[in-house]
């Protein structure tokens, strides 16, 4: 479905990641960790087509990403959830919902749309009782919720996340991330990037670690875990404890 | 007495207050869809009132049928403004941006004098001229069709931005350009609608106004710096906001003009927005700070 080779990338012509290949194939969950300043938003910008790479392949259902525009990218199924959310936060929680089927307007879709929202307000009932409030009155856990819903609104084929659990409290992580496994049972296919490692695994089904603009670790998570070097990186002493708990 | 006439001055200040408040929207929805400052959206105003006049008075053409084509002509005035002379410059800081628009000002304004002429000229009005008599003030038929036509044009542009995909994706666009792109708006198509958007809606303050006081080719100017006040004293970027300054500074205007004297009735408006500017920069409605987070 997915599927970058050999990606070269960065700023103003200085790249930040040295030639990442990585695939997510249908209906997988895959995450890719990696700590800060390891390229991982890098990553997720070419993706969506905000950055353009300066070198490598880059396809998305067959489809050359680094020739679309970004809301092609969007129209194919490809949809993020990025950093710090993105919201609109004048607007009411209805009107980010609709925006969020903005790739579907006019073509004949609106029970599709109609159906997705009822489907989704199902999924983060707290949104339902927000329809009518600004997007910027919401609560932290409660924005990224509606980051997701509104990135799920456009029928996406493949979702990226970049770091759902970054700066929420821990029960929340644990609703979001139990949101994504439901997700995951429905079919959908994910590409998950997190510093939070610990998560991101348990709900993974493949791995991909980036360091410095390279992967340097790929595989089973149980694999990663059972990666000395890895676990003390990303997974911290009492990681043990933690996953026993 | 004089304030037997306060009627009729609040009437005038609505009615010039309209105009100004068109001019003023105009430059708040290219303002939120691209975070600079057009300063040829005054020209639009121009353009709009002299192809208007051209096209009834040179070429017989009826009033409604001048009327959409005068908008078009300005959209597309507005269109081109966007595609070329700043589309080149689409990487450059955003004052090259705003002074690009100071330059195609100068362009337009003398292309105009060269096609139209320097001299003014008048449209004739919508209706008859015989006015109406408002209790003990007197109201023109224009004056009407102005204050009619701008609530029509701001209501329009209120369900535009609140209930079509279209208006809710530019709102997006002003309200985070990111996410914009990420949820799958072309933001780039969006910026096009807003320009010509603003074009019409100065070319429509022109057609309007230009049976009352007639036009001429640089009078976009004049009627460009007033709409850019009642902007910022409405909290500029903020389009209710600039409806509200568009009649305040009307009506500001018109009270000045008949209590002190019409010859500093020009000068109000910038010391209005001197004081605004100075006393609280945001405005009336304005809220930037909260906005930018």
């Amino acid at each position: 479905m997915l599927r970058i080779r050999n990606l070269h990338a960065g700023y103003d012509g200085i790249a930040v990641l040295h030639g990442v290949s990585l695939h997510v194939n249908n209906g997988e969950t895959v995450c890719l960790v990696g700590a800060n300043g390891a390229g991982k938003s890098t990553l997720l910008q070419a993706l969506s087509g905000l950055i353009r790479p300066l070198s490598g392949e880059l396809t998305f259902e067959g489809y050359d990403v680094r020739r679309l525009p970004a809301h092609r990218i969007v129209e194919l199924g490809l949809v993020q959830v990025a950093e710090a959310r993105q919201l609109f936060p004048s607007m009411s929680v209805r009107e980010n919902l609709h925006l969020g089927a903005f790739a579907l307007r006019g073509r004949r879709n609106a029970v599709l749309i109609k159906e997705n929202k009822a489907r989704l307000l199902e999924l983060f009932p707290v949104l339902g009782q927000r329809l009518d409030q600004r997007a910027a009155t919401l609560s932290g856990g409660e924005q990224q919720m509606l980051a997701i819903a509104r990135a799920l609104m456009a029928a996406p084929r493949l979702l990226v996340l970049d770091e759902p659990s970054f700066g929420l409290a821990p029960l929340v992580v644990k609703e979001i991330f139990r949101t994504l496994d439901i997700l995951k049972e429905q079919g959908l296919t994910i590409l998950l990037v997190e510093q939070n490692a610990v998560a991101a695994l348990r709900v993974s089904q493949r791995a991909y670690v980036l360091q410095a603009g390279r992967l340097i670790l790929s595989g089973h998570p149980r694999d990663l875990e059972g990666d000395d070097e890895f676990r003390r990186a990303y997974l911290g002493r009492d990681y043990k404890a933690k996953w026993e708990r | 007495m004089l304030f037997d006439q306060l009627p009729q001055f609040l009437l005038s200040g609505l009615t010039s207050g309209s105009i100004y408040a068109l001019v003023a929207v105009g430059f708040c929805i290219i303002h939120n869809a691209t975070g600079m400052v057009n300063f040829a959206q005054g020209e639009f105003v121009m353009l709009g009132a002299m192809i208007m006049i051209s096209l009834t008075q040179d070429l017989g053409l009826s009033l409604p049928a001048a009327f959409v084509l005068s908008i078009a002509g300005a959209m597309l005035v507005g269109l081109f403004l966007e595609r070329i002379p700043l589309g080149l410059a689409r990487s450059r800081h955003i004052l090259i941006l705003v002074l690009i628009t100071v330059g195609f000002s100068i362009a337009v304004r003398g292309a105009a004098s060269l096609f139209w002429g320097k001299t003014a000229r008048a449209l004739t009005s919508f209706s008859s001229e015989a006015p109406l008599l408002l209790g003990n003030a007197v109201i023109s038929r224009q004056a009407l069709w102005i204050l009619f036509l701008t609530m029509a044009a701001v209501t329009l542009l209120h369900v535009f931005f609140h209930r079509t995909p279209v208006g809710q994706a530019i709102r997006a666009v002003a309200d985070n350009r990111r996410g914009a792109v990420l949820v799958g708006i072309p933001v780039a198509r969006m910026v096009m609608v807003s320009f010509a958007l603003s074009a019409a809606l100065g070319a429509t303050a022109g057609i309007l106004i230009a049976p009352i006081t007639g036009m001429h080719y640089s009078a976009g100017v004049m009627l460009g710096l007033k709409g850019f006040a009642a902007a910022i004293l409405g909290g500029y970027g903020h389009v209710w906001g600039a409806v509200a300054g568009g009649l305040l500074l009307g009506v500001l205007e018109s009270l000045a003009a008949g209590f002190i004297s019409s010859a500093y009735k020009d000068a109000l408006a910038f010391l209005i927005l001197l004081c605004v500017l100075w006393v609280r920069p945001s405005g009336l409605f304005g809220q930037r700070t909260l906005k930018r987070v």
